[in-house]
């Protein structure tokens, strides 16, 4: 499970393409919608961890993240019949739930405030989104491989647009909000923003291509 | 939709997956989105990469949080069922087919429908409740700032500049809570790589850096919280145009300046 990168060229390859299932995950749903309690564990083992790190990011205390998390699957279960494959992949759907639910709760509980001054406080690098990686010793190999590909698509970013694309991600800031943050420009920060996600979205490409795109 | 119109709608993509448009810019695309299979194609996109971003934060749920989720969906039945297209459903129990029987099946799916119906209302709850509590906390922000405002003893200083419709700059100052309130109107964005930078004029001293801020598109900005510290000889207030992050000391002319009124 060797990350292969060429210094000369900056795109990301991998020994071998990440594990994609399509049929598979959106099969497990399926049978979810049809009240298979295995199925839903299945796709808890597969993605708890990535939505629980979204989660604990977003909130900030391990309690929280874990109610978000619980609480996103529990949606899931509810609303797996309305899942359309044809319009992206589970990770994207299920990520969405866990995101909004977590940021509704920074909202509701005020502290948004808190979090954003602790993001301005701190450099880029440094900023609590931007934490150390996962505990290999508790991540299984899958998880840590999508984990490294993620990070080497970020590496690409210039550290403005990785700032600019955190605290949208994780703090759920608009245009205008990071704008203001950060004393830029609204129309920089708007370019900023949608370069670095194109750019995410070129490097990544490869591994969500045949997700039911 | 013409080309331009398509290509600006395309740049909101991004911004629209992450939802950091603005209200307008939200419903503009949307109205797009509506009619435009691209748009859609390029937004599934986006959240897919949203959804590889989420594996950049893995991490370890506690190892009880499974069984937690197993034990609720064990409690709150089965799921909502909608029929994906061509999926046909299994058959999940059957029902005897006697009066008695079909008096039980009757009851059971009315609990059903009542349940998933108090689910339904459950969520709507929840999101009424989120949406409340945010509209409370910027209410509350409102007030909290009007407070700051109307406070007794708080002086304004205006700055502004000649001209028809000059840039507006207007500085509440608490001496007593030793605090600030800026709030600006007319007043463009900086340049591009540039801020604004408000500065404390002291008598017979160098000016104190103070808050690096920018403005909304529409000239207008509200800062608050402005420490302006107690015992220093504070005569006036200036704002610069500054590099991006601020300048301990001004790089350029003040475009806007006014002194303060006496104690």
């Amino acid at each position: 499970m060797q990350l292969l990168r060429d210094a000369t060229d900056t795109r990301v390859m991998t020994s071998f393409p990440l594990p994609r299932a399509p049929a598979t995950d959106t099969e497990l749903l399926r049978r979810t919608a049809q009240g298979d309690e295995a199925a839903l564990g299945t796709l808890y083992d597969k993605y708890a961890g990535a939505l629980y790190g979204v989660a604990y990011r977003i909130a900030g205390e391990r309690a929280d993240a874990e109610e978000i998390v619980l609480d996103a699957f529990a949606q899931a279960w509810r609303e797996a019949g309305r899942f359309q494959g044809e319009r992206g992949s589970v990770i994207a759907w299920l990520t969405m739930i866990c995101r909004s639910r977590a940021l509704d709760l920074v909202r509701a509980r005020g502290r948004r405030g808190r979090l954003v001054a602790s993001a301005h406080a701190q450099e880029p690098e440094k900023s609590p989104a931007m934490g150390s990686g996962p505990d290999a010793d508790t991540l299984d190999p899958e998880q840590l491989e999508r984990n490294a590909v993620v990070r080497i698509a970020l590496g690409e970013l210039s550290a403005p647009q990785r700032q600019a694309v955190d605290l949208a991600y994780y703090q759920g800031l608009s245009h205008s909000e990071i704008a203001e943050r950060l004393g830029e420009p609204l129309g920089t920060i708007k370019t900023r923003l949608r370069l670095g996600m194109q750019k995410l979205r070129d490097a990544l490409r490869p591994y969500y291509s045949g997700q039911g795109l | 939709m013409s080309d331009a119109s398509q290509d600006t709608m395309r740049d909101l993509v991004p911004g629209y997956a992450l939802g950091a448009l603005s209200p307008e810019e939200t419903r503009a695309f949307e109205a797009a989105l509506a009619a435009s299979p691209e748009l859609a194609a390029e937004l599934a996109e986006y959240r897919e990469v949203m959804g590889l971003l989420a594996h950049e934060a893995a991490g370890t749920p506690g190892p009880a949080l499974r069984a937690r989720l197993m034990e609720r969906v064990r409690t709150a039945a089965s799921p909502r069922f909608v029929s994906p297209p061509g999926a046909p459903m299994p058959p999940r129990r059957s029902i005897t087919p006697t009066l008695v029987g079909l008096g039980l099946a009757a009851s059971i799916l009315m609990a059903a429908g009542l349940y998933f119906k108090t689910k339904e209302l459950e969520l709507r709850l929840a999101s009424a409740d989120s949406a409340s509590a945010a509209l409370s906390e910027r209410l509350a922000g409102r007030e909290a700032t009007l407070d700051a405002i109307l406070a007794p003893g708080v002086q304004l200083t205006t700055l502004t500049a000649t001209g028809d419709q000059p840039p507006v700059v207007q500085v509440f100052w608490d001496r007593r809570q030793q605090k600030a309130v800026l709030h600006t109107f007319r007043l463009p964005p900086a340049p591009s790589g540039r801020v604004y930078q408000l500065w404390l004029m002291r008598k017979g001293a160098t000016p104190i850096a103070s808050r690096v801020f920018n403005t909304e598109t529409d000239g207008h900005l509200l800062a608050e919280n402005i420490q302006v510290p107690a015992g220093e000889p504070i005569v006036g207030f200036a704002i610069s145009v500054e590099p991006a992050g601020g300048s301990p000391q001004p790089t350029t002319t003040p475009i806007l300046f006014a002194n303060a009124a006496s104690e």
